[in-house]
């Protein structure tokens, strides 16, 4: 009673209090209205229909997925996700391949769509096109042109050194050089450890010496520690073989790659762009996804060992 | 008579009345009014006031220092009138005069500062005599200077307990004023453009609160003086020294150490001030790990001006700005190198031609670079890109009578843009000018752009003043001409409250790549064929009121509209234009602020709160459908006080609460995978972009300033509290998909941090 009683004779004040009146009035308006500020975190599930297919010239279409996105609250299960029942066609102006789905304890990884005729091969510099009929009449559809067979001017050697990387030691480089290839203006490659177990087994004479990864401080808790492969991006027809290329010793595949827009763009949105899909940069129309095409070369190198 | 002789007539006839002030005698002959003009300073050091008041009460006619601290005051009638002279921080002074008719008196005052900072008369009609100005924030340097985050005092983070100007996040200090990024502020130091006011990757700001005299913020529909830029103007003015003795501090701080100093030189002052960090210093001292490097780090700024004066007319100051911060790091056969830098100089003339015309003409050089360089194993790679400009600018204020003022200038600015890259491997590789290729690029882009503005400021009544400019801006490379029409009409309603509307018509030709939570490889871009420049329009209006002596309640209300306005194209690598670098679309902004503010006293400080909503929309963004940006944030409101409590003890409070910034949820989740095959990449499917909330950002600082002597020199020994109640907003949400199950994952703010400083003053 007395702070009402108070406040009235504030009030009566006339003019000269007013400003803080209304400032408590805003003060208690707002710590009202703010406090439904923030919003929930979201429940809502919306399925899309996710695929994944890249052709190489020279090769039969493999490993090609077709999945139903899955709620992101859930336990993320692939098999729940699998669609094995889609009629999956790709062809050109001279050829057309259907493909069968492969399951996954026939594959021995998951489950995916292959040719049906593995003597079916994608050629360079055509045009291909994509078309997937689901179940319940869903279609997606996409086009790749197949860029022109890229070839190595320079390959990798057999036998890769580098230095202790923490001593100022000048590294051994070598230089991959490959053909530029029209219409592509960055490629990617492709170094992969092939064999993180075994080690000794690959030398002359052969030794039970076991494999082990090349520790560097800023990988310790980096993402994706354990993917055996490591990817560049690269705007030239030359590329000097970095220590940074490689995160295990050993036997190692160093593939050359020479992408269609399509994999280029897939490829920024895998490693560039977070873990959020951004429908610029897919191509697959009806659905969400990739399909895309390539050029490649593989060269087998072995890394030897170097560091204590 | 006929039309042409009576339409002569009558336009003779109102050039007479708008010079000769519209005031006629009853006999009808003009009256023979004196003028008083000069400047306004600080009796301590000298130093030139801007905004103070020179006020006549017997006649109610006044003026107010321009930003060279010169003022003109017309239509003084003969015999022996008082002037008063005021400004914030500083004992009122009445001075008596006396005028014979059409005798034009100059003058220079000497303003002493306030101990008890009392009770002030603000004359705010007479402080926009000249020039109507909305949407402008004036808060006294020293208060922003106690607004410090983990002990460093800085401009930009002072700025941003104001409402309407918002952060991404509590790290950063861009500002974001009304739904304009911090791209959209015209953001000059003594007239000359600063390209990228940052150091740490955007936590500080360049701007060092010792070296700065003067800040103004305009937060929208500012005059046609201010162009190229969308949003907002920060205009800074370093301090030109102290003429009468030398002085100086250094300040040991958490993160730094200031020193500045200053003092009288021939004919004028100088000044000169800068501060560093000291990390790289103290890790330096620490046994290396190779195997666990800690990375170098070091920022410093240096701000430096002199100040001579000729005669009474002619005042020429030098001024020049430098920061660099650098970042290094080595080990495990990588060598990483960023590096950042703006170097700003300029020249800076003054003359007035009688009393009624003042010129100044600015000749700076502004340079913005931003690179890194890296080797691993003998793979070098490199790239940089810089902005380099030359402007000149000149400006006349002719204050033609007591009602009308014309402003009028030009701007020209040589740009050289450059970008340089070198992932070729090989250091000694450096492509020829003009190169495009894979791998190498050197592209240099020259350029430049012209700008003319005219403006009359006319008061219609002793209460409606009404302002009409015009600017016009040519851009060379994409050979654009645009016109930025501005106006503004003020009201004085009451004695204590002034009613002010304001519009304007803005183009930005410059655009930035920028991330939004950091400062990182920022690249300016010139606009080419391929892009428009960007187009805003500003619609605001304003009340002002004096509720109680002292306090100012200012109420705004605004709304802007954005068009070709840019959104980074993150993924892209191969550009070959501007048009590809950025998506262009377009906004709006609109919104309301209150700002309660007590400039003098005891205890100062404000209470302010700003409602807005921002709305974007790109045809590739978001699949075209309109979207909030991050820094969208609903409510802001902000709190600062600071309060003497005695000579020794100084006690300051800030608190900011805030709607919580915007982010992206998901619909789903699927996997994908490389062509490798052995690699399996999980990715969320987004829904509306931006389009959920995190929860409110607060936050109270506090600090605590013991005046002492140390050796008998003035020292301040200074508490920050940083984060009180250690509230660790969310500095980012995002879905992590590297496990099985989807993790919502929250990176956090800085919990309380305590800092101790020592200043001493000498």
């Amino acid at each position: 009673m007395r702070g009402l009683l108070r406040t009235r004779t504030t009030m009566t004040d006339a003019g000269r209090s007013w400003p803080t009146l209304l400032a408590v009035l805003l003060l208690t308006g707002l710590t009202t209205g703010l406090a439904g500020c923030e919003d929930p975190v979201p429940t809502d599930y919306v399925p899309e229909y996710a695929f994944t297919g890249y052709i190489y010239a020279g090769e039969y279409p493999t490993d090609i997925l077709l999945t139903r996105s899955l709620s992101p609250l859930d336990t993320f299960a692939y098999s729940q996700g699998e669609i094995s029942d889609a009629r999956i066609t790709i062809w050109s102006d001279r050829d057309t391949i259907d493909l069968v789905w492969v399951p996954a304890e026939e594959a021995g990884k998951v489950g995916h769509y292959r040719a049906a005729d593995t003597t079916a091969l994608i050629e360079e510099r055509t045009t291909y096109r994509m078309r997937a009929e689901l179940g319940d009449g869903t279609v997606l559809s996409a086009e790749t042109r197949v860029p022109g067979q890229i070839e190595w001017i320079r390959r990798p050697p057999a036998l890769l050194q580098y230095p202790r990387d923490t001593i100022n030691l000048p590294p051994s480089t070598d230089t991959l050089i490959w053909t530029p290839i029209d219409g592509v203006e960055e490629y990617l490659i492709e170094v992969q450890a092939v064999d993180t177990l075994g080690y000794g087994r690959y030398l002359s004479p052969p030794t039970g010496e076991p494999n082990r990864r090349i520790e560097r401080f800023f990988e310790a808790n980096a993402p994706r520690y354990n993917d055996v492969v490591r990817w560049g991006f690269v705007q030239n027809t030359r590329v000097t073989v970095v220590w940074f290329a490689f995160k295990w010793f050993g036997l190692h595949d160093i593939t050359i790659y020479a992408p269609d827009p399509a994999l280029l763009e897939w490829f920024k949105q895998v490693r560039f762009g977070g873990n959020q899909y951004n429908p610029l940069l897919g191509n697959v129309a009806g659905g969400i996804g990739v399909f895309a095409s390539a050029t490649r070369r593989t060269e087998r190198g072995f890394l030897l060992k170097n560091q204590p | 008579m006929n039309r042409t002789g009576l339409r002569s007539t009558v336009l003779a006839a109102a050039l007479c009345w708008l010079l000769g002030g519209g005031v006629l005698r009853a006999d009808g002959e003009l009256p023979v009014t004196g003028t008083l003009s000069g400047y306004v300073v600080d009796s301590a050091t000298g130093e030139k006031l801007i905004g103070a008041t020179v006020f006549f009460p017997q006649h109610g006619i006044g003026a107010a220092t321009n930003v060279s601290g010169y003022f003109v005051v017309k239509g003084v009638p003969a015999g022996l009138s008082t002037v008063r002279i005021s400004s914030i921080g500083y004992d009122d002074r009445e001075v008596p005069l006396s005028f014979v008719e059409g005798e034009s008196i100059r003058r220079t005052f000497e303003l002493v500062p306030s101990v008890d900072q009392g009770d002030i008369v603000t004359v705010t009609a007479d402080r926009e005599k000249r020039e109507i100005t909305l949407s402008k924030v004036e808060i006294p340097v020293e208060q922003l200077a106690q607004l410090r985050i983990g002990g460093e005092a800085d401009v930009f983070r002072a700025l941003q307990f104001l409402p309407g100007v918002l952060t991404s996040s509590q790290i950063s200090s861009g500002l974001y004023i009304r739904g304009g990024s911090p791209d959209q502020n015209l953001v000059l130091i003594d007239g000359a453009t600063v390209y990228n006011p940052s150091h740490l990757l955007g936590f500080f700001s360049t701007f060092n609160p010792d070296a700065i005299k003067d800040v103004d913020l305009i937060k929208g529909a500012y005059p046609a003086e201010y162009g190229g830029r969308l949003s907002a103007v920060l205009d800074l003015r370093q301090k030109d020294g102290n003429m009468n003795e030398i002085e100086g501090v250094v300040s040991l701080g958490l993160i730094s150490t200031r020193l500045s100093l200053q003092g009288p030189i021939g004919k004028g002052s100088f000044f000169i001030g800068g501060r560093r960090t000291y990390l790289d210093l103290i890790t330096n001292l620490l046994p290396e790990d190779p195997e666990n490097p800690f990375p170098d780090f070091y920022f410093y700024d240096v701000n430096a001006k002199v100040t001579q004066t000729f005669g009474e007319d002619d005042v020429v100051q030098i001024s020049g700005f430098a920061s660099e911060d650098n970042l290094k790091l080595e080990g495990s056969g990588l060598a990483f190198n960023l590096g950042l830098s703006n170097y700003v100089g300029g020249i800076r003339w003054t003359h007035t031609f009688g009393d009624d015309l003042f010129f100044s003409l600015n000749t700076n050089l502004s340079d913005y670079t931003t690179g890194f360089t890296g080797e691993n194993s003998g793979f070098f790679f490199e790239a940089e890109n810089s902005i380099r400009d030359m402007t000149a600018k000149g400006k006349f204020e002719w204050y033609v009578s007591e009602d009308l003022t014309v402003k009028t200038g030009f701007d020209a600015t040589k740009y050289r843009f450059n970008y340089f890259q070198n992932f070729s491997g090989d250091s000694t590789s450096v492509a020829d000018p003009g190169t495009n290729d894979a791998g190498q690029v050197n592209l240099i882009v020259d350029d430049w752009t012209a700008a003319g503005y005219l403006q009359g400021n006319y008061s219609l009544t002793d209460l409606l003043q009404m302002q009409a400019g015009l600017r016009i801006d040519y851009f060379d490379l994409s050979n654009t001409v645009t016109f930025d029409p501005r106006g503004a009409i003020r009201w004085q309603m009451t004695p204590e409250m002034a009613l002010k509307a304001g519009v304007g018509i803005y183009h930005q030709y410059l655009r930035l790549a920028t991330q939004p939570d950091f400062s990182f490889f920022d690249t300016w871009m010139p606009t080419d064929s391929s892009v428009v420049p960007a187009k805003g329009v500003h619609y605001v209006l304003s009340s002002e009121t004096e509720p109680i002596d002292g306090f100012n309640l200012n109420f705004d209300v605004y709304y802007k509209t954005l068009e070709n306005i840019s959104e980074l194209n993150n993924t892209v690598t191969n550009a070959e234009n501007v048009g590809d670098v950025f998506y262009s679309g377009e906004g709006e902004a609109y919104g309301a602020e209150i700002f309660l503010q007590k400039k003098t006293g005891r205890l100062v400080g404000w209470l302010g709160y700003g409602l807005g909503w921002v709305n974007a929309r790109f045809d590739s963004v978001n699949r075209g459908v309109e979207f909030r940006p991050k820094y969208d944030r609903r409510h802001d409101l902000k709190v600062v006080a600071q309060y003497e409590l005695n000579d020794r003890w100084d006690l300051g409070a800030s608190f900011t609460f805030q709607s919580g910034q915007s982010y992206t949820g998901a619909t789903s989740r699927f996997r994908t995978q490389l062509p490798d095959g052995s690699s399996e990449y999980d990715l969320i499917v987004p829904s509306q972009r931006y389009g959920l909330r995190l929860p409110p950002s607060h936050q109270l600082n506090l600090n605590v300033n013991y005046n002492t002597t140390i050796f008998g020199l003035e020292s301040r020994l200074l508490l920050d509290i940083y984060n009180v109640y250690s509230r660790r907003d969310i500095w980012f949400r995002f879905y992590e998909t590297d496990g099985e199950t989807t993790e919502v994952t929250d990176v956090r703010l800085l919990p309380i941090i305590p800092t101790l400083s020592l200043e001493v003053r000498f």
